[in-house]
Parts: C-alpha cells; sequence; structure tokens
C-alpha cells in the first residue's frame, strides 16, 4: 500500500496510482503522473475550452497547474475519500475553485495579457471538441477516455489468454460499428475470419465479449467510485449525457 | 482507436448493452445461423453417449436415409434447451424452434417414430410455423412438408 493511503474500501488501481502520484517518494511517481495527466486531461481541458470558454493553450496550462496543485499536492484523492461523493463531480468542482482563484490572482496582478481570456464564440467553435451542450463537455470527453480505456484493456486481457477471437469478434461486430461508424461484420464474415464451427461458438464469443467488456467497464467506473451502487449510479448517468446528444 | 471520433450515441450503446442472444444476431442473418448449424458437426454442439464419426453433422443426421435416432434425440433435447435456457442460449429462439421442429420431422419421416407428446393439430401447427420462415433451406422445408403430410 502507498505512503499515507487509509485502509478501507479503495485500495484500487486508480486510487493507488493517484497516491503514487502525489508521493514523491513513490518509485513509479513520474508514471502515475503521466497516466493521471493521459485520463483526466481531456475530460478536463473540454471543460474548460467549452464551459469557461478558456483558449486551449491556456486551458492546457491551468489543467497543468490544477492536477500539480490540487490533485498531487493538496491531496484532492484523500478529500474525494473522506467525503465519499463522486470523484468525477468533485474533480470537476476543484478545476472551477481553482481555475477561478487563478482568474482572481491574474487580475489582481494586473497580468492579463493574453493568458486566460474569454474567447468569442467563433473561435470557440474552431476547438477539437465536438460538443453542442458546452456544459457537457468534461463528461462527454470523460466518457470517451473511460470508454477508450476499457477497450484498451479488453483488449490487452484477451491477447494475454490467447482469445484473440473474443476481442476480433467484438471488435468487428460491436466496437468499431459503434466508434468508426465501420459497417457491422456479418455472420457469414466472422465465421470465415475466425473459423468458429458452430453458431454456439459464435454466439459464445460474441457474448463472452460483451459480458467481458461490461465487467472491465463496471471495474474502471469502480477505480474511481465509491461503491459498487455508485459505480452503477455513474455508469447510468454517462449512458444518458452520451445518450441525449 | 481515435477517441474524439467516437460517436457519442454508439456510445451510449456500448455502456448499456445487453448481451442477451435475441440481441447479438439480426433478422437477415438467421438462414446463415441455421445453414451453420445445419454444416456443423454434431459432436461441437452435442453430448453424445454414442460413437459418431466426429466429422458428422447436423444435416447428415437430419437428411440421412437412416439416421440414428439417439443423436436425433439429442438434437431435439439440445434445440429445446436452446429455447429454455433464459440467458444462457446461443442460438437465437426462431433457429432453435426450427432445428426442434426439424428434428421431430425426421424421426417421424425416416423412423416413422414419435419423439414428442404434442398432439397432431399441435404438432402440424408447429412444424406449418417452421416451413414458413423465410430464410428455411430447401431440404429442410421439403423435410416439414413430408412430416406434415404424412401427419394428414
Amino acid at each position: 500500500m502507498p505512503k499515507g493511503q487509509p485502509e478501507g474500501r479503495f485500495p484500487t488501481t486508480n486510487w493507488s496510482l493517484i497516491w503514487d502520484a502525489g508521493d514523491e517518494h513513490a518509485q513509479d511517481r513520474n508514471t502515475a503522473v503521466d497516466e493521471l495527466l493521459r485520463n483526466y486531461w481531456p475530460a478536463l481541458t473540454a471543460h474548460l475550452v467549452m464551459r469557461k470558454r478558456i483558449k486551449s493553450h491556456d486551458a492546457e496550462d491551468l489543467v497543468q497547474g490544477f492536477i500539480t496543485a490540487k490533485v498531487l499536492e493538496r491531496n484532492l484523492v484523500g478529500t474525494a475519500q473522506k467525503q465519499r461523493g463522486r470523484f468525477r463531480s468533485l474533480l470537476l468542482k476543484s478545476l472551477d475553485n481553482y481555475v477561478a482563484n487563478e482568474m482572481a490572482k491574474r487580475s489582481a496582478l494586473k497580468r492579463q495579457a493574453d493568458r486566460a481570456v474569454p474567447i468569442d464564440p467563433q473561435e470557440v467553435a474552431m476547438q477539437d471538441y465536438s460538443v453542442e451542450r458546452p456544459e457537457d463537455a468534461f463528461d462527454i470527453e470523460w466518457a470517451r477516455q473511460l470508454l477508450s480505456n476499457v477497450s484498451q484493456r479488453m483488449q490487452a486481457e484477451c491477447a494475454a489468454n490467447s482469445r484473440d477471437d473474443i476481442w476480433g469478434v467484438f471488435e468487428a461486430r460491436i466496437l468499431k460499428p459503434a466508434t468508426d461508424g465501420t459497417p457491422v461484420a456479418d455472420y457469414e464474415q466472422l465465421i470465415a475470419q475466425f473459423g468458429f464451427r458452430s453458431p454456439s461458438q459464435a454466439s459464445n464469443a460474441l457474448i463472452t465479449g460483451k459480458r467481458m467488456y461490461m465487467r472491465i467497464l463496471r471495474g474502471v467506473v469502480g477505480e474511481y467510485a465509491a461503491n459498487d451502487e455508485d459505480a452503477e449510479a455513474e455508469i447510468r448517468e454517462l449512458e444518458q449525457i452520451l445518450a441525449r446528444r | 482507436m481515435n477517441q474524439e471520433n467516437f460517436p457519442t450515441a454508439q456510445l451510449s450503446y456500448l455502456m448499456g448493452m445487453d448481451d442477451k442472444v435475441e440481441e447479438l444476431w439480426n433478422r437477415d442473418e438467421l438462414g446463415a445461423l441455421f445453414a451453420h448449424q445445419l454444416a456443423a458437426p454434431v459432436v461441437v454442439d452435442l453430448q453424445l453417449d454414442v460413437e459418431v464419426d466426429e466429422n458428422t453433422t447436423f444435416a447428415d443426421v437430419l437428411f440421412g436415409a437412416s439416421p440414428d435416432m439417439t443423436i436425433v434425440e439429442a438434437i431435439k433435447q439440445f434445440s429445446k434447451n436452446q429455447t429454455s435456457q433464459q440467458g444462457e442460449a446461443t442460438l437465437p429462439k426462431s433457429v432453435a424452434g426450427v432445428l426442434y421442429m426439424c428434428s421431430i420431422a425426421t424421426a417421424l419421416v425416416r423412423a416413422q417414430l414419435r419423439i414428442t407428446t404434442l398432439v397432431d393439430d399441435d404438432l402440424k401447427a408447429k412444424m406449418r410455423w417452421a416451413f414458413k420462415q423465410s430464410w428455411l433451406d430447401d431440404r429442410s422445408r421439403e423435410l416439414l412438408e413430408t412430416a406434415i403430410n404424412g401427419m394428414a
């Protein structure tokens, strides 16, 4: 268990990762910080650009400062555990507070220059984040990152278990059509590609793939959710956010 | 994979998807599934107490001149289990249902043996339902038709 981590119900990968990132003595601190930034950066930056209308390069600076100052140095994770609240909500609220404080500091110091000034709507439209409701930007980017992580973990798990057929049939039948708009691979294509000897084998591979995906999804969400109930609520909430666009 | 291009509606589907077999395959794939089932070696899907060539297919049994009735019974049981296993089935119900009726028809036509407790009217109605499936192949349709006519 990383230094300072309390006993309890959160000794999961991401919590450990965040603890390691905040612990300057941790062996894998750099790796932990890198992964932390990779996981949360897109959602946090999207929120600042779309919701707060901050220029993207400035938003990135603010996110980096936020993660360093709040998540790592001020132990946001410990706060989240004490409050038993949604980590996603806490992260967003903390970011907003951090940005408001930073803006106030800059204003007081009259160091406006070209940093963190509101930008016009046309410039916002040119950003990379394709969301119709700016208030959803954070949650949508969060969900995208989360599902991308789930896919990567599932592919790795299938490879580790020599079940590339499960990954292959899931990817061709469900994942790629859902994510890239690739045409759905039909039954005969799958049989030819993976050599299933009967419909039961094909169905089993696809059912196993779907269950594995959902299991890993629950696991990934569970790494930052307080408990199973919170994890299920988080999945349903992200599903609804994505569905209403 | 470029996650920035994830269409969000489909992502929502990924998060909420079910794993029931009925939602795995489309209606226009049922013919391919049934054809694949007929071409499958029986040893892949059936637990058999009799010796059987590992290459013997479901079609070999159902359409052969003098099939082993133990294997026909096993096909009937396999397809029946498929229609009754909630959440564990691996065949769509319509495909399993047609396979079930074909096994009964085979016993009737090839061995004049009745392996069901269904009365004639019910049996004929169910065989007609199977016969009418748009994706059904000619050999199966002919088998069912022969069985229906034999009960007239």
